[in-house]
């Protein structure tokens, strides 16, 4: 019997905020932290929690620079963590769109 | 939580900046400067509309990089490599230049021609990224 898909889903990206986060940065090479910031609606000092975490994880790369004088921030995926995004994005849709089958295997189970 | 996701995907793509309006402000600049630089040779009314058309010219150039620039900086993504962004440059500056100062004197509006040849690529390029982004 196959291992139901949930004990691949990786706990390090299922958290919402961090799952959010990457969803956007697959959207695109780079987004500015302010902009990732009102568009998750969060605050600055959450998305910088997470965002060191999953930067230590080696899924997103943080670069600093300046537009003017004014310093800004930088995300983006790396391509660890894009791979790692994608995989837990498949594995939640394997668990939402055969919900009929986990059913069935978790009652055979039971029995 | 994947309807959030999407809902994110949906809002980053959004401000996603759009390049072929950038590349058809280039092109129509390069087509403009072409005749302008024609219309200051012709001296009297003609060089003020050429003085105008370098205006509008500005005018176009500032009113798609500037929005450009400003989405890019908070959505940075790129659909135009780099290698392509310095042929479409280096092809248009030869086109104006080149073949306007090689045609001057033999035929008329020999820099517009080479604004025209210079353009071309980049609303080429621009009708391309409409097509597939």
């Amino acid at each position: 019997m196959t291992a139901h898909p949930r004990v691949r889903l990786d706990d390090l990206v299922h958290q919402p905020v961090r799952f959010s986060l990457l969803a956007g940065l697959a959207q695109a090479d780079e987004l500015e932290f302010r902009f990732l910031r009102d568009t998750l609606q969060i605050s600055d000092s959450l998305l910088s929690r997470q965002a060191s975490t999953l930067e230590q994880a080696g899924y997103i790369a943080i670069r600093k620079g300046h537009v003017g004088k004014w310093p800004r921030t930088w995300l983006s995926l790396t391509p660890e963590g894009r791979t790692a995004f994608h995989d837990h994005l498949n594995t939640l849709r394997e668990i939402v769109e055969s919900p009929t089958d986990s059913t069935e295997a978790s009652e055979k189970g039971g029995r | 939580m994947l309807k959030d996701a999407g809902e994110i995907g949906t809002a980053v793509r959004a401000r996603c900046p759009q390049e072929h309006p950038l590349y058809v402000g280039m092109g129509l600049t390069i087509l403009l400067v072409g005749v302008a630089v024609d219309l200051n040779a012709a001296g009297g009314v003609a060089s003020m509309v050429g003085a105008a058309l370098v205006v509008v010219a500005l005018a176009v150039a500032v009113g798609t990089n500037v929005p450009y620039l400003r989405r890019y900086l908070q959505v940075r993504t790129r659909s135009t490599p780099n290698w392509l962004e310095w042929a479409l440059g280096l092809w248009s500056a030869a086109a104006l230049f080149l073949l306007g100062n090689l045609l001057d004197g033999t035929i008329g509006f020999s820099f517009t021609l080479g604004g025209i040849v210079g353009a071309v690529p980049f609303l080429l390029w621009a009708q391309q990224l409409r097509r597939t982004v």
